[in-house]
């Protein structure tokens, strides 16, 4: 039994089957054999007696007148039964009257043993010995011995032991079979299954699955198992994505810290620079450098309260759309335009706004910011382009709608159109602004699932920042919002 | 103190800065010709003689370039990764004037085998001192290669 616990699942139930049905065997045709044996012995005994009481009786005459040439022939008879060895007749003085034995060897005589009961007795040279008393008119006139040697009894005990061989081979043979077929139901599963929990232990691989062949408790064992696999591959994986969004938002996080700690100093060290120069101006009464060095103060302090409030901004934009609604893009470009108004105005700027743009789904307040902060750059980054415009619209572009602001001022040279959204990115530090602008817009666009990037402008010159907004409905949503008149100025 | 004029190239985007930085450096009569470029596209094209300044005669090579790290349109370090792998330019000394203080900049900087790394200070005194020193120290003191323009 302890051997067998440390044993694979298939040697186990390889040996738990073939000792099982051999010990079946063995002991079941030991005790019918048993049996067997004991019941052939009693009715070679029961013949035996029979005989002698045959013989006993016919005998009566010849010892009785003493003629032992009858008895003899009578004994001779006993030769059609080859077992009976040796018989004897005693007459009532106990000398020998009459004696068979078989063949003409006289060492086959069995020696007699000491006490005889008429129920037959095994001798030490394993004979049955049966005495029959010969009685006439109830009298004992003599006795009769028979020895067999058995041979009967013998015989078919060998072939009892062949067929049981045969029988053992057979059955063996049969387990044999059986154990294969089991492996395949029982222990082939299992066998699978502890494979499978190896390789995984060893490699972490927990994409592996057991083979699932078997219905009933095996079958329910390799199915929990691949639950159970599946539960901690996705666990893996949530846990992978996770540490993965952390390790960005920490990186980015990083950056942040960085460039908000460099560009907030910034506008400090022109501070107490200029207050330095301002307090060395007072004492030379230099009147002229005195109010540079004034204006250079208040121009990076206001600088600072920009930046403050950008990233103020910023950071409430956060990383998820708020309430969004479908509507009408033109809706959302017609509720912040007006507050354009004055800035598109003192430049000049001539508006042209698609009429017919399609819905989309949108956090509505943020896309005022994106419109708001595109419309305002181009104004800004103008230049000195003498018929300024602005074309807002939307362009098919495959299966997604693409929106666009689009300018003829100054534009961005190619090199430098990703660079404009990072975060204090300024191409040109003599305009104002605080670099936070592009970044906001990008981060809304993306948590809206969309992507922002710029092109060429309209004309020869300028620039187009382009946007999609994955949350969009399809172009063909005809929109009914259409009093506008595509110009505003 | 004083020799012949030195060229200085300044790499500073932020105007204020620059004016700061530059007339300290001449108040001390260190700098006798300032070269002020507003971003790193414009110092390549200073050092290269490129764009604006293809004519050798406005781009004199630099004794020294004091070099800003965040700039607009081309990084503070790109410039200097190009300068120092640049055999004609590798040789001048670049000193980075920044108001980063992040290891991983200084580490960065001199990899690229930035000459000094100096932080901009806050106070203003420290500043001037800075500069003075720094003033003192690359065009007075230091022996510079005499680089052929």
């Amino acid at each position: 039994m302890f051997i067998l616990r440390d044993m694979p699942i298939k040697r186990r139930v390889f040996w738990v089957i073939m000792v099982t049905s051999m010990l079946s065997v063995v002991v079941g045709s030991g005790i019918s054999m048993f049996f067997s044996v004991r019941y052939r012995r009693e009715s070679l005994r029961r013949d035996l007696t029979g005989l002698a009481e045959m013989i006993s009786d016919n005998c009566l005459v010849s010892l009785e007148y003493n003629i032992p040439e009858d008895t003899d022939k009578l004994l001779a008879s006993l030769k059609r039964r080859p077992s009976i060895t040796y018989a004897e007749i005693h007459d009532i003085r106990g000398n020998n009257f009459a004696n068979y034995h078989r063949g003409s060897n006289m060492n086959l005589v069995p020696k007699h043993d000491a006490e005889v009961t008429s129920d037959g007795h095994i001798t030490a040279d394993d004979h049955l010995h049966v005495w029959q008393p010969i009685i006439f008119e109830g009298k004992q006139i003599g006795d009769l011995h028979l020895f067999d040697d058995m041979s009967d009894v013998h015989q078919s005990f060998r072939r009892d032991i062949t067929i049981l061989s045969i029988v053992i081979v057979m059955v063996m043979t049969v387990a044999f079979a059986m154990t294969v077929s089991l492996h395949s139901l029982i222990s082939n599963p299992i066998a699978d299954l502890s494979g499978v929990a190896k390789r995984i232990s060893t490699d972490g691989d927990y994409s592996l699955r057991a083979e699932h062949r078997t219905g009933g408790d095996i079958g329910l064992l390799v199915g929990s198992f691949n639950n159970m696999l599946e539960y901690i591959e996705n666990a893996n994986r949530e846990q992978k994505s996770l540490v993965h969004e952390l390790e960005e938002k920490n990186i980015e996080l990083e950056r942040f810290t960085y460039t908000v700690s460099h560009d907030l100093k910034s506008p400090l060290i022109t501070i107490k620079g200029f207050v330095g120069q301002l307090r060395k101006h007072m004492q030379s009464g230099e009147q002229e450098r005195i109010d540079k060095d004034v204006n250079r103060v208040e121009f990076a302090a206001d600088k600072m309260i920009n930046l403050l409030k950008d990233l103020l901004e910023l950071s409430r934009v956060g990383r998820v759309a708020g309430d969004v609604q479908t509507l009408s893009f033109n809706d959302v470009v017609n509720h912040t335009l007006p507050q354009l108004e004055g800035v598109i105005q003192a430049r000049g700027v001539a508006m042209y706004i698609d009429d017919n743009m399609p819905n989309v789904t949108i956090d509505t307040m943020r896309f005022h910011e994106v419109i708001q902060n595109l419309v305002e750059n181009a104004v800004k980054f103008m230049g000195d382009q003498k018929k300024p415009k602005i074309s807002i619209g939307c362009r098919k572009d495959g299966e997604k709608n693409v929106f666009f602001v689009s300018d003829n001022g100054m534009g961005i040279e190619e090199d430098y159109r990703e660079k404009v959204f990072g975060l204090f990115e300024q191409l040109n530090q003599n305009i104002d602004g605080t670099g936070i602008g592009l970044t906001i817009v990008r981060r809304i666009v993306e948590i809206h699932g969309g992507s922002i990037w710029a092109e060429d402008g309209d004309d020869e010159s300028g620039v187009t920042f382009c946007f999609t907004v994955s949350l969009t409905d399809d172009l063909n949503n005809e929109n009914g919002d259409d009093n506008n008149d595509g110009r505003t100025t | 103190m004083m020799g012949e004029p030195l060229d200085i190239l300044l790499v500073e985007d932020n105007e204020s800065h620059a004016e700061l930085i530059m007339e300290n450096l001449q108040e001390h009569r260190i700098a006798n010709k300032m070269h002020l470029v507003q971003n790193g596209k414009d110092a390549l094209d200073y050092l290269f003689r490129e764009g604006a300044f293809s004519n050798p005669e406005d781009s004199p090579r630099p004794h020294i370039i004091l070099l800003d790290l965040r700039l607009p349109k081309v990084d503070g370090l790109d410039v200097l990764k190009k300068v120092k792998t640049e055999e004609s330019l590798s040789a001048i000394p670049v000193v980075i004037l920044t108001s980063s203080d992040a290891g991983k900049d200084i580490e960065r900087a001199y990899k690229l085998h930035a000459n000094s790394y100096l932080m901009k200070p806050v106070k203003f005194e420290d500043f001037t001192e800075m500069l003075k020193s720094l003033g003192f120290y690359w065009l007075a003191w230091n022996k510079n290669d005499k680089l052929h323009n």
